[in-house]
């Protein structure tokens, strides 16, 4: 599975209005960047300016997603990454900025030694089983 | 077919970014995105490393600087003309008492308005670039004896090759001498075992694409 596919599976279709669906989870993936989803404030907003955590078991965010999404707003981001490596399943671990992302900027992480921190344009590998707090 | 090893040994530093497995290497020489006739073949999985270099541990920064300013090529302003809101108006205008009537405002500096745009690669001090396949080791030799440069950024004279040369190899390009991957290969094809860490990569051609990507064996070295 690459990372739209995974993105869009167990995040990005809870987001993405059923109207502009195509099956294709690049294709979708690519429209859901491009438009502007409802916040728990009244407000809306395209997918920026946000860290994500997406795993099979739950996802982590700080973008305020209305409720019905059943995504969880009550981990700190070093908590929720810590949470998706150590349980041993695969993640998506996103930091985003203003700029538009893109399908290609997603990859999923498979293994805690090789972590990969996703950005627009860019991703930085990290070996999460070195960190201070790995044995904790 | 037999196996064999291409190496490539090099004047200057050289940028890597990704694989570029001998396959891949070839698609862009030859310009088209099937090379079976060179390569051996199986179920797109081309026979073929990716580039494997030589490491020292040495690398430094190669930093290039792109400027769109209109200011130095004036036919920029037509090509960013579309990007802007305001059909028709120059993409600097600006109307008295609105300071964003257009999407992109040309400045000097800032890379949103237009400005200079800095990148920046790790460059390897690395002496040889090697690849292991299995194919017609003569027939890819007349494909890349010609090749000048390889890696990102060769036009401005990095990756310079002094000399390509063709060797023995007992690889076939998926495996090496310690049962690692030498190249992105799907989890679910790789039969030789170990404790290898599993990423995310493209294992076929054309490997710009997204959909080509799944959890694979990869070298860690590149």
């Amino acid at each position: 599975m690459n990372g739209p596919e995974f993105f869009m599976k167990h995040a990005g279709y809870s987001l993405l209005p059923k109207d502009r669906a195509t099956g294709d989870p690049v294709i979708d993936a690519e429209a859901l960047f491009q438009i502007s989803i409802s916040l728990n404030t009244g407000q809306s907003l395209r997918l920026s300016s946000s860290w994500w955590v997406v795993t099979p078991e739950f996802v982590a965010t700080s973008f305020k997603v209305q409720n019905e999404t059943g995504f969880r707003h009550d981990l700190t981001r070093p908590e929720a990454i810590r949470i998706a490596l150590k349980s041993g399943q695969p993640c998506i671990l996103l930091a985003l900025g203003k700029r538009t992302l893109e399908p290609r900027d997603l990859f999923v992480t498979y293994d805690p030694r090789s972590a990969r921190l996703c950005s627009e344009g860019k991703f930085k590998n990290f070996d999460a089983t070195q960190e201070k707090d790995w044995i904790s | 077919m037999k196996n064999f090893a291409i190496r490539a040994k090099l004047r200057v530093p050289i940028i890597l970014k990704g694989y570029t497995t001998l396959d891949a290497l070839l698609m862009s020489v030859l310009g088209k995105g099937d090379v079976s006739e060179l390569l051996k073949c199986t179920d797109d999985l081309y026979f073929a490393s990716a580039a494997l270099p030589e490491d020292l541990g040495i690398t430094q920064k190669a930093s290039f600087v792109a400027s769109m300013r209109p200011e130095h090529t004036p036919e920029w302003r037509d090509i960013i003309l579309p990007n802007t809101k305001t059909d028709g108006l120059p993409s600097n205008f600006e109307l008295q008492g609105s300071k964003r009537v257009n999407d992109l405002k040309i400045g000097l500096a800032r890379q949103r308005d237009a400005g200079n745009i800095l990148s920046s690669y790790p460059a390897r001090y690395t002496p040889v670039v090697e690849w292991h396949a299995i194919g017609i080791a003569e027939a890819v030799y007349d494909v890349l004896k010609e090749v000048p440069f390889l890696g990102k950024r060769r036009t401005a004279g990095y990756g310079e090759v002094d000399e390509w040369s063709l060797l023995d190899s007992d690889l076939d390009g998926i495996v090496g001498y310690a049962n690692e991957p030498l190249r992105p290969i799907p989890v679910e094809r790789w039969q030789y075992g170990g404790d290898w860490i599993p990423e995310e990569a493209a294992w076929k051609a054309p490997y710009w694409e997204v959909r080509n990507r799944t959890k694979c064996f990869v070298p860690q070295s590149s």
